[in-house]
Parts: structure tokens; sequence; C-alpha cells
């Protein structure tokens, strides 16, 4: 996944994804299983049936 | 990022509905001098922490995607996405940059639903939208974010967007300086 962590903002529409086209509304979320910073790993799938989820992506900068 | 604060609002108003709020930590959108782009997991895990520090969340669970940004990328790999998954799995709601009173909208219509089923409404129908919504960013906002990643981050966003039709005039003046 060379090009991903870019190294100055601007390189980054070369790796620019449709963002419509992934994820849509109406269709099942990705699962993905990830660590928070207390070291635990949490999977999507574990809120199923459960809870709503909200994610936010984001960075420093 | 600078939406800590509107999105801690709505954690705090409707995480006893059965919601569960996630910061996942992506890519550095601008990197700078003293945040650089990552280079390893282990550097990446760091930053992560650091945003917790720099932004005081304390409240949100902050996710860290792998170094491959794997799930950044399967969600569309834009910098400020915001997604609301119900706990069907179906995504629901997705947007770029945080509007916090379409969220709160959005987060109220998904307890409305519960309810609805909760009465055994007979008929729900689900409804669709689609629209840009323009949201005012406050330039000192902007400025904190880029300054404390270093210079080399407001040069590269200068020279990858040319001169901006939303610059503010002290920006616009820098750059032809």
């Amino acid at each position: 996944m060379s090009g991903y962590n870019y190294e100055s903002f601007g390189s980054c529409e070369i790796d620019a994804p449709d963002f419509w086209s992934v994820a849509t509304v109406g269709s099942r979320a990705l699962d993905f299983t990830l660590p928070d910073l207390d070291g635990n790993q949490i999977s999507l799938t574990s809120f199923a049936g459960k809870k709503h989820v909200l994610l936010e992506f984001g960075s420093i900068t | 990022m600078g939406e800590v604060p509107p999105l801690t609002k709505l954690y705090r108003k409707y995480q006893g509905e059965n919601f569960q709020f996630f910061i996942v930590y992506a890519r550095e959108a601008h990197p700078g001098e003293r945040f650089p782009h990552h280079n390893s997991a282990e550097q990446k895990f760091a930053h992560a922490q650091k945003l917790r520090e720099l932004e005081q969340i304390h409240e949100i669970s902050i996710l860290v995607d792998d170094f491959s940004g794997a799930t950044h990328r399967a969600y569309g790999s834009l910098p400020n996405m915001i997604y609301l998954i119900d706990r069907d799995g179906v995504v629901v709601y997705k947007s770029d940059w945080t509007d916090a009173q379409e969220i709160d909208g959005v987060c109220a219509s998904l307890v409305r639903l519960d309810e609805m089923k909760a009465h055994q409404v007979p008929i729900i129908r689900q409804g669709i939208s689609q629209r840009l919504h323009w949201i005012p960013m406050d330039p000192v906002e902007r400025e904190r974010i880029y300054r404390r990643s270093g210079e080399k981050a407001i040069q590269d966003y200068f020279h990858a967007r040319g001169s901006l039709p939303y610059a503010t005039d002290a920006e616009k003046e820098r750059q032809r300086g």
C-alpha cells in the first residue's frame, strides 16, 4: 500500500478512492477489528443487535 | 482533528440510548515537522495516544487503524469522515466533515426507530437522502491544527491547492508573499 501514508498533503489525491462508492448508505458495514488505546481489540460485529455505532475518522493534523 | 467538542456533546446526549461512539485514528492528513507521516505501526499507535492527549479525548474511545489503513480505506479514505452504523450493521449515514446538527438529527431518528419498533408501529417507511452541505471553519481553529503539525503542513496545503477560494485574506497574503 505504498502511498497510503503520504509524506506531504497534496499527494493524497493520487491515492484517492471514491468516497461515495464504498460503504454506501443502506449497505452492510464492513467489519473491522482494531485496538483501542488500552489494547482491547474492538470488533464492529460485537455491537450487532446491541448498539448503533458512530465512527469518526481523524488524525492529529 | 478539530471536531472533538461537538462530537463529545453528542456522545453525552446519546451514550445512554444504545449508541457506541468511536474515533478511528487514521493517517496524518497534513504531515508536518512535528507530526510526520507514519512509518511504523508503533509510531502510529503513539500518535493516536498523542491525539488523545492533545484533544483531551477522555470519553470517546480511540481505535487505531492498522499501518496500511485497511479500515480507513474500506470506508473511503477521506480525512474527516463520519459514519453511523445501526445495530443491524447497516450504514445509515455517511458524511465528510462533522455537521453536529445533522448527526444529532440522524441519531434522534435512530432513537425514534427503536421507539417505533418497541411500539410495534405497523408500517415504518424508510427514507433516503443525499446532499451537499457547507460548514464554516474557524480560521483560528484551522491555524491551530496546521501549526501544531508544522510549517511544512501549511506550505504543502498551499502548494497542493493553489489559491483557495476559502482561504482567509491573511492566508492569501502570505501565499503571495
